[in-house]
């Protein structure tokens, strides 16, 4: 396993999973997930529903168990060590749910600081100013986005150093949301805080990301910084001729189409350009459609081996751009997508 | 955000969750406020036993006449608190379902601690609903000892052995505290309580009357000492445990509590 190049040799990972398994009666949740996450970063962990997401934070606070695998937070497993991984992570669950609901909302942020001995009152207090909190309203009462306010509210205000956030904008306003964000920065940036943010909506969160996990099926489909994301992902718009070349690494189809014949058959036909795969050759992750005679395509390697790959092959290169994480996670989740970037 | 430059601010050696004792103190102060009504009931029950009790001192003179009214009462309460001890639990997990103690489970305190902290508070309620019956009774009896009959409550004129002597209120508590623990054990494990265990005794009957109806001497007896009637029956421990203070029930009160304990302890740490 390689170290995650950006985190300096001494550092543990803030979070490390290994070849992680979850199987419930019926399906596997998550098969053989493996990544870190380096101390002070924000990843984004994407993936379309049932994807695993949730369960991958279940298990990293021992609320679900695991068949296999190795899961640290702060280099100490969660089952044995429930209590200080706990302490140290803010959790923001997907559900809207709390137990006492007769309470009142200063009540329920009184109970989560009797729990939490980091509890910063006057933190709490900013934070619950800041998102507007009812405070003498009762939890029965509360709307989506208030008792999602109070939770982020109660995830925050006892500085943890790990943030596990699940769908953290879910049932809140566009102006909500916004709020939320630019708050989350803020934490973030004033607590060097890391954090986990599961998210349908890439889009609203890329501009905090660090890394990017993309979970499919319970795999791992990639885990890569965004940065190296930026240098080595990049759409590709082309004319080529009546037969466009097969990149290596299979043929993935275009999203919606379902798997072709040479997804089975990687071996090109004659009348097609054909490479001889080194590290330097690009991959192709997704093929986008095609429009007017030119193609769109989602390749995978670094900018200056697309341009050579496609003067060697003879396509007419309309543009090169690259990928923002949300289009990222879109080309790593469509249909025979490979699994790319070294997941730790 | 820029991963590499940041470290966690504080390491998490330097955190903790509250001291078990902590744990039940919260719990005691969201349950007054969960069931304000719980309260005034027991209130409520203070102050019947107090009228109670002043009607039977103020009626010494005339004792044959207020033993029948001080027997019924007494009666009447020891099936409540019982019956209060094994449905509680009910009200005291239903916010808190099987798969629904996430939030709970996440904060710093280890989930057997909390499960059993939460449950021990929860029976501060029944216990002092006991201490409450416990106290009348045992004044009464030092106060009127004629009001004592060795027939005990349900038959003769008196409160019987109920709350007398130390084996009258250990056997009282030991049943009342298994009664309790198997309450708890069916909210922690099935999230309620009455039904699965009206669905045990409707079953356990009508095999009784099955083995009656075929003239099964042998499974007739087998229900009859196994489950209803014998010194270590359910039955006996779990429902008439008040009286039956022969001493032959103490043991077998406490085996069960200690018994259920047990199985509690167990449930407490089960992720779902």
């Amino acid at each position: 396993m390689l170290p995650d190049p950006t985190r300096p040799p001494d550092t543990p990972p803030a979070l490390h999973l290994e070849d992680v398994v979850k199987r419930y009666p019926s399906v596997v949740a998550l098969s053989g997930v493996s990544f870190e996450v380096p101390p002070g970063s924000v990843t984004l962990l994407a993936g379309p529903n049932g994807a695993g997401k949730t369960t991958l934070l279940r298990i990293l606070l021992d609320l679900a168990s695991r068949q296999s695998g190795r899961v640290q937070v702060f280099d100490l497993d969660p089952v044995d060590a429930q209590v200080p991984v706990r302490a140290a992570t803010g959790f923001l669950p997907e559900e809207l749910d709390f137990p006492f609901p007769m309470l009142r909302v200063r009540e329920v942020l009184d109970f989560q600081s009797r729990f939490r001995p980091t509890w910063d009152p006057e933190y709490a207090e900013t934070l619950a100013t800041e998102l507007e909190l009812p405070r003498n309203q009762r939890w029965r009462e509360l709307s989506k986005g208030q008792r999602r306010r109070v939770q982020i509210t109660a995830a925050l205000a006892h500085r943890p150093p790990l943030l596990l956030l699940d769908e953290p904008t879910d049932g809140l306003d566009p102006v909500g949301r916004e709020r939320v964000l630019s708050l989350l920065a803020t934490h973030l940036a004033e607590t060097g805080a890391t954090a986990l943010y599961c998210t349908h909506v890439v889009a609203e969160a890329q501009g905090l990301a660090d890394r990017l996990v993309v979970l499919k099926r319970g795999q791992v489909r990639v885990a890569e910084s965004v940065d190296t994301l930026r240098r080595t992902l990049f759409r590709i718009e082309f004319r080529g001729g009546e037969a466009p070349p097969t990149p290596p690494g299979g043929d993935p189809t275009p999203a919606g189409t379902g798997p072709s014949p040479a997804a089975t058959d990687p071996t090109p036909s004659a009348a097609e350009p054909t490479l001889q795969r080194t590290d330097r050759t690009p991959s192709l992750i997704r093929r986008e459609g095609s429009q007017m005679g030119s193609e769109r395509w989602v390749l995978r390697g670094s900018e200056e081996a697309i341009r050579g790959w496609a003067t060697d092959t003879g396509l007419d290169l309309l543009s090169l751009d690259t990928l923002t994480p949300a289009e990222a996670v879109l080309a790593y989740l469509s249909p025979n997508a490979p699994a790319t970037g070294d997941p730790r | 955000m820029n991963g590499s430059a940041r470290t966690p601010a504080i390491h998490t050696s330097e955190r903790g969750g509250p001291s078990f004792p902590e744990v039940v103190r919260i719990h005691l102060r969201i349950l007054v406020r969960e069931f304000p009504v719980a309260w005034i009931a027991l209130a409520g029950l203070g102050l019947i036993l107090l009228i109670l009790s002043l009607r039977v001192w103020l009626g010494a003179d005339a004792l044959g006449e207020v033993m029948l009214e001080t027997q019924i009462t007494f009666t009447a309460l020891a099936s409540i608190v019982f019956l209060f001890a094994l449905l509680w639990p009910d009200a005291v997990w239903r916010n808190l379902p099987p798969g629904g103690r996430e939030a709970l489970d996440v904060l710093p305190v280890a989930r057997r601690t909390h499960r059993l902290g939460r449950l021990l508070a929860g029976a501060v309620l029944p216990l002092l609903t006991y201490l409450a019956v416990a106290l009348v009774a045992a004044t009464l009896h030092l106060t009127l000892p004629a009001l004592q009959d060795a027939s005990g409550p349900w038959g003769g004129g008196g409160t019987g052995p109920l709350f007398t002597g130390l084996s009258g209120w250990l056997t009282v508590l030991g049943g009342l505290a298994a009664t309790y623990l198997i309450g708890s054990f069916l909210a922690l494990r099935l999230g309620r309580v009455l039904l699965p265990f009206l669905l045990f005794w409707g079953i356990a009957t009508a095999l009784h009357f099955l083995f009656m109806s075929l003239g099964s001497v042998v499974g007739t007896e087998i229900i009859r000492i196994g489950l209803f009637e014998g010194a270590w029956s359910p039955g006996r421990v779990l429902v008439t445990a008040m009286v039956f203070d022969d001493g032959a029930t103490l043991l077998p009160s406490w085996a069960w509590a200690v018994g259920l304990l047990g199985l509690v302890w167990w449930e407490a740490d089960r992720r779902e």
